[in-house]
């Protein structure tokens, strides 16, 4: 199985944001705690190969998910309701990403799949991010755009 | 490339408009900026835009910026001022040059880049389809638009080449890929 | 003739995405149908006609393989064309989507405007 650096997650996070929605969407030093603090929106999808196991989460402010469904719809931000978009961005970020994640992984020729994404509320989101301690298989990446913020997580088994 | 002795230069964050007969139009040192070339082939009117920035920053006084340095209002103002001009905008045939990755003078990447997602952006919100772009690498770039017929050349690392000919069909799409 | 589409994903994001493409490209609105999964996109081809199916994979209650599944099983819907439209990227999955009759294929990330040529293309229009 291909090695996935922190680097490589961070790039297959940004690279999917700009094509998919023409978000731009850089590091700034956040920390995964002041965003979760801030983000309103969540979910998370579970990878199942024959040997391995992992989740993928995402978790979004409503500035940022108003930025991808603008951006996908073709919309003005002001246009989009955060309330009404949020689930079915953050779900399908989840979607899209858990995607890149398993090809990152040599999804392409091993017998992987994606489950449907589910969304997840403060308390789940929590829990999951406890699963990933220092040193365990886990990657974390916390990403601005113009209007807001995204966590990305996930956690091999 | 085509003789400039009649042209016309569109310099860094601007713009021109000009008709078949009065040359061609023609913008150089396009690194991280972007050319926006659009031309009516019936009403034999185009316009070249040079663009360097995506978007005005927040703070930005409307009353004092320079439309055409950003890619966010200075591509409308082209197709507006076109439109004026008697081009009809499902007629357009629009190409795009430039957007590399150039370390400028302050050392910052990148702006290349943000330019070819914010014309992304733009034409995907307007409708508008790309006819052709020679985007992104590392190289500066000179772009000229033929009044006469629409023709754009592009000049890179001393190569030239035709980005787009007159009575080429707009191609809507690479060929589709197979599963 | 107008091109007839149904779009079948269970995110409407994607669905809302889809149908901007789709509309880009000079299909009147009239002429585009979603559905949120397979079921219901083989409710809709019973119903009406279509040229073009957009399909997800990952879908609840009937999944993208199991609506092609179906679909081949039944001759009169053989002349409608399949596109994927998925974050599925497993070659042997996708080879066997190709040996039941799809044609096309767009994997998640796809720029959008990649989608309307891609529309584009199968209609040969000019967009």
């Amino acid at each position: 199985m291909p090695t996935v650096t922190a680097a490589d997650f961070r790039i297959l996070v940004a690279r999917a944001l700009e094509r998919m929605a023409f978000v731009v969407a850089e590091p700034t030093g956040e920390s995964a705690g002041e965003v979760l603090a801030r983000s309103r929106h969540h979910a998370a999808i579970e990878i199942t190969g024959d040997d391995h196991r992992a989740w993928l989460l995402v978790s979004a402010t409503a500035g940022f998910v108003t930025e991808v469904a603008a951006g996908m719809m073709g919309m003005d931000p002001d246009e989009i309701d955060a309330d009404e978009h949020g689930d079915a961005t953050v779900a399908e970020l989840a979607n899209v990403l858990g995607g890149e994640f398993v090809m990152a992984l040599g999804g392409d020729l091993a017998p992987v799949r994606l489950s449907l994404p589910q969304c997840l509320d403060d308390a789940a989101v929590d829990a999951r991010l406890d699963e990933i301690a220092d040193g365990e298989r886990g990657w974390t990446v916390v990403l601005a755009a113009d209007a807001g913020s995204l966590l990305v997580a996930s956690r091999l088994h | 490339m085509a003789d400039l002795l009649q042209g016309t230069v569109v310099g860094v964050a601007d713009m021109a408009i000009a008709r078949a007969g009065q040359g061609p139009l023609v913008t150089y040192a396009l690194g991280s900026c972007i050319g926006v070339s659009a031309y009516d082939p019936e009403a034999k009117v185009g316009g070249l835009l040079h663009f360097m920035l995506p978007q005005p920053g927040e703070q930005a006084d409307p009353r004092q910026l320079k439309p055409y340095m950003f890619g966010t209002t200075g591509i409308p103002l082209l197709f507006r001022k076109l439109a004026d001009a008697g081009a009809r905008k499902e007629r357009l045939v629009v190409c795009a040059a430039g957007g590399a990755e150039i370390i400028d003078d302050a050392g910052v990447f990148a702006i290349g880049k943000r330019n070819r997602t914010i014309l992304r952006k733009i034409f995907w919100k307007d409708g508008t389809v790309l006819a052709a772009e020679d985007t992104g690498g590392h190289s500066a770039r000179t772009m000229l638009l033929n009044l006469a017929n629409g023709e754009v050349c592009i000049r890179s690392r001393d190569r030239e080449s035709t980005l787009w000919e007159a009575g080429r069909r707009v191609v809507t799409a690479p060929a589709a890929r197979q599963p | 003739m107008n091109h007839r589409i149904l779009i079948v994903d269970d995110s409407p994001l994607l669905r809302a995405t889809a149908r901007r493409a789709v509309l880009q490209t000079g299909v009147a609105p009239a002429d585009v149908r979603e559905a949120q999964n397979g079921k219901e996109a083989l409710d809709a081809l019973e119903r009406e006609a279509f040229d073009l199916v957009l399909l997800d994979i990952n879908m609840p209650v009937m999944d993208g393989y199991q609506f092609v599944e179906q679909k081949a099983k039944n001759p009169q819907l053989a002349g409608i064309k399949v596109a994927l439209v998925t974050t599925e990227g497993n070659k042997k999955r996708l080879e066997r989507m190709t040996q039941l009759g799809v044609t096309h294929y767009l994997r998640k990330p796809f720029a959008p405007e990649e989608l309307r040529a891609l529309v584009a293309e199968l209609f040969g229009a000019r967009s």
